[in-house]
């Protein structure tokens, strides 16, 4: 509930008036002057209070036309949109399935955010934010049923201002093996991001394993120093919401996202938008590189997690005290993020004010009931 | 049908206007009647009887004696005057107002009522307050003198400063609130040779019902005291206690043979004072 003018509801404190004026009012007592008491007998102090309070109706009936008066001159915004529970069938978010799509009965609704696979017509996930942000444009609340936990959808948390209640339908096929697998994997993730600086990432990795692993080099032509390092957490970002596991190459200018669940070589990550600032080159068997320059309105109109472009904004160059699964942005941010999407206001039709008649009269029937015995 | 006025109590406040009051209300019982200008005993022939010795003379009916040549004796059923004396309970109860008269308001209408039609008869009157008397005097100054009198009487305290008087109709109104004892010692103090006494008692249907309010203070006019009781609780044991002492007082009148007659405080009307009127027949016809 919100109100147009919600200065009027200080105006509820007058609601004390009438009380006070009826409980005064009362102790004012008819007197009669009459030929003898002799045949009388005082009244009992105990009855004196009930009797009191014999006239509450005409209180009751004070109090309610108070306070419409006031709640109407607060003038109350109803949403023109009624607030509704979206049901959301996820069809699937592992990478075997190239789209997310979530179906809500009557609309399929796709999200991707910019990370394609050469080998599928898209090989993205969504962030958790930017489906919760799609979700929430003009629901209360959502019911999501997916295959996967919603953990592969984000980044990092952050406070939603929506309640989504998230079902996870158990995968029969083989294939899903996979998903199991990158639960798995899941831990390794943590550690990653549990880890103080972008150097406990790169330990992470097994060396071993590096000649195994198919990697994606991806080249970026930095200018600004502050925005190099920014970029490095976007690309973590990245790698946390698609599962991959990244590899930094020792390199300033080069990061190497490699999938090692895949069988197939010839994965690679570019940005959804082909007419993105990267490019994607490839440089030999299994080797592709990404390269071009990111600048800050890039990041800002991807479809990117919103605590990211917040973080971009910030400049947050100090890893060894930053924590991105704690990293928690201005709710101001979000507050923001979510008021565009708010569903218009209205105010309470003016006829509501005829309301008070009705009341107005009860009140005045109780009264002159009550002034005439 | 004469239809009574409708009195308001600034309607009783100077005597002429009272007596206009009263004027309307006697229309109703002197319709009828013939009234005699003519004072004396033996106007209205009722027998004859043969004179003795010891006859007043001036009673003999010389064409009588012309016819027959006896000595009769003419007699008539009206021997003497009435003479009616009005004693007001002016008693601060009498205060007790219910709709837009006092209890005194209506004694006072009933009192300029009776002295009018009984003046207009030719019988003569008399008042007696707590504080004031005006003697018995027949003729209509007899009546302008009570009217004036009882437009400005007010309640007092006074106990009644009565001297005994005899052959007279005494007609007490009252609100009956004094003690048993106050009441039997007055009654005996009234009664004398050739006294009738008859109570006119003024009672209100709200004050007989109780009906007032929960949490109703009232406020004794005698005595000042206050209290607040819950009426419409109280109402049953109220009654019954109202009607003890009515009983007690009734028995009280009965045993000194005084007639009561009892007077609600709606507007005065001349149905009420020709159930007075009427009483007031029987008693003195008795």
């Amino acid at each position: 509930m919100s109100w147009g003018t919600g200065i009027a509801l200080w105006g509820l404190a007058g609601l004390t008036i009438p009380i006070i004026i009826h409980f005064l009012s009362k102790r004012k007592k008819k007197e009669v002057l009459f030929g003898t008491t002799r045949f009388l007998e005082p009244l009992e102090a105990k009855s004196t209070r009930s009797i009191r309070f014999s006239e509450w109706p005409l209180l009751l009936s004070r109090l309610v036309l108070l306070s419409s008066v006031i709640l109407l001159a607060a003038r109350p915004l109803t949403r023109t949109i009624p607030a509704t529970t979206a049901y959301w069938i996820a069809t699937d978010v592992i990478p075997t399935i190239s789209t997310l799509s979530l179906s809500d009965g009557a609309d399929i609704h796709y999200f991707k955010i910019g990370l394609f696979g050469h080998d599928h017509d898209t090989l993205s996930l969504p962030s958790y934010y930017t489906l919760i942000d799609r979700l929430n444009a003009d629901r209360d609340s959502s019911v999501v049923c997916s295959h996967s936990d919603r953990r592969y959808f984000r980044g990092s948390e952050i406070e939603l201002a929506a309640h989504v209640d998230w079902h996870i339908i158990p995968y029969q096929e083989e294939e899903f093996d996979l998903a199991m697998a990158k639960k798995d994997k899941q831990t390794d993730i943590e550690i990653i991001n549990k880890g103080k600086a972008l150097q406990t990432i790169s330990k992470t990795v097994d060396p071993n394993r590096q000649e195994d692993i198919d990697t994606l080099h991806i080249a970026l032509n930095i200018k600004d120093e502050n925005a190099k390092k920014d970029i490095e957490k976007l690309i973590i970002e990245l790698g946390k919401l698609s599962a991959y596991e990244i590899n930094i190459s020792e390199s300033n200018t080069a990061w190497m996202i490699t999938d090692e669940y895949t069988e197939s070589s010839t994965n690679q990550i570019r940005w959804a938008d082909q007419s993105g600032p990267l490019r994607l080159t490839q440089i030999g068997d299994q080797h592709y590189e990404l390269s071009g320059e990111i600048t800050r309105d890039h990041i800002l109109s991807s479809n990117l997690p919103i605590q990211l472009l917040d973080l971009w904004d910030r400049h947050m160059l100090d890893m060894d005290s930053y924590d991105l699964r704690s990293y928690n942005p201005p709710k101001k941010e979000v507050t923001k993020q979510i008021d565009q999407n708010t569903p218009i206001k209205q105010a309470a039709h003016p006829l509501w004010w005829l309301i008070l008649l009705p009341l107005w009269f009860i009140e005045r029937w109780l009264s002159y009931k009550s002034t005439e015995s | 049908m004469p239809t009574a006025p409708f009195i308001l109590p600034s309607l009783i406040d100077t005597a002429s206007k009272l007596e206009w009051i009263a004027k309307a209300l006697a229309k109703g019982i002197l319709l009828g009647k013939h009234s005699s200008r003519t004072l004396g005993q033996g106007m209205e022939f009722e027998q004859y009887r043969p004179y003795v010795q010891g006859d007043d003379l001036r009673q003999l009916d010389w064409k009588m004696y012309a016819k027959s040549g006896k000595y009769f004796i003419r007699q008539s059923t009206i021997e003497a005057n009435h003479s009616m004396e009005l004693l007001i309970d002016n008693s601060p109860s009498m205060d007790y107002q219910e709709g837009t008269h006092t209890k005194l308001d209506i004694a006072k209408i009933i009192a300029a009522t009776l002295s009018y039609a009984i003046l207009r008869q030719g019988d003569s009157a008399a008042l007696t307050t707590r504080d004031q008397h005006i003697h018995l005097r027949n003729g209509m100054p007899q009546w302008h003198r009570i009217t004036d009198r009882l437009s400005h009487m007010s309640t007092t305290t006074d106990p009644y400063s009565y001297a005994q008087q005899s052959d007279r109709m005494l007609i007490w109104i009252t609100d009956l609130y004094d003690t048993a004892e106050a009441v039997d010692a007055l009654i005996r103090s009234l009664q004398g040779p050739g006294t009738e006494l008859m109570v006119v008692h003024i009672m209100g249907d709200r004050e007989a019902e109780l009906d007032f309010d929960a949490e109703t203070t009232f406020i004794d006019l005698e005595t000042g005291d206050r209290m607040q009781v819950d009426a419409p609780r109280y109402r049953d044991t109220y009654r019954e206690r109202l009607q003890q002492h009515l009983q007690r007082m009734s028995e009280l009148l009965l045993s000194h043979s005084v007639h009561y007659h009892r007077v609600s405080m709606t507007d005065p009307s001349p149905e009420m004072i020709r159930s007075i009127v009427s009483s007031y027949h029987q008693i003195s016809m008795a």
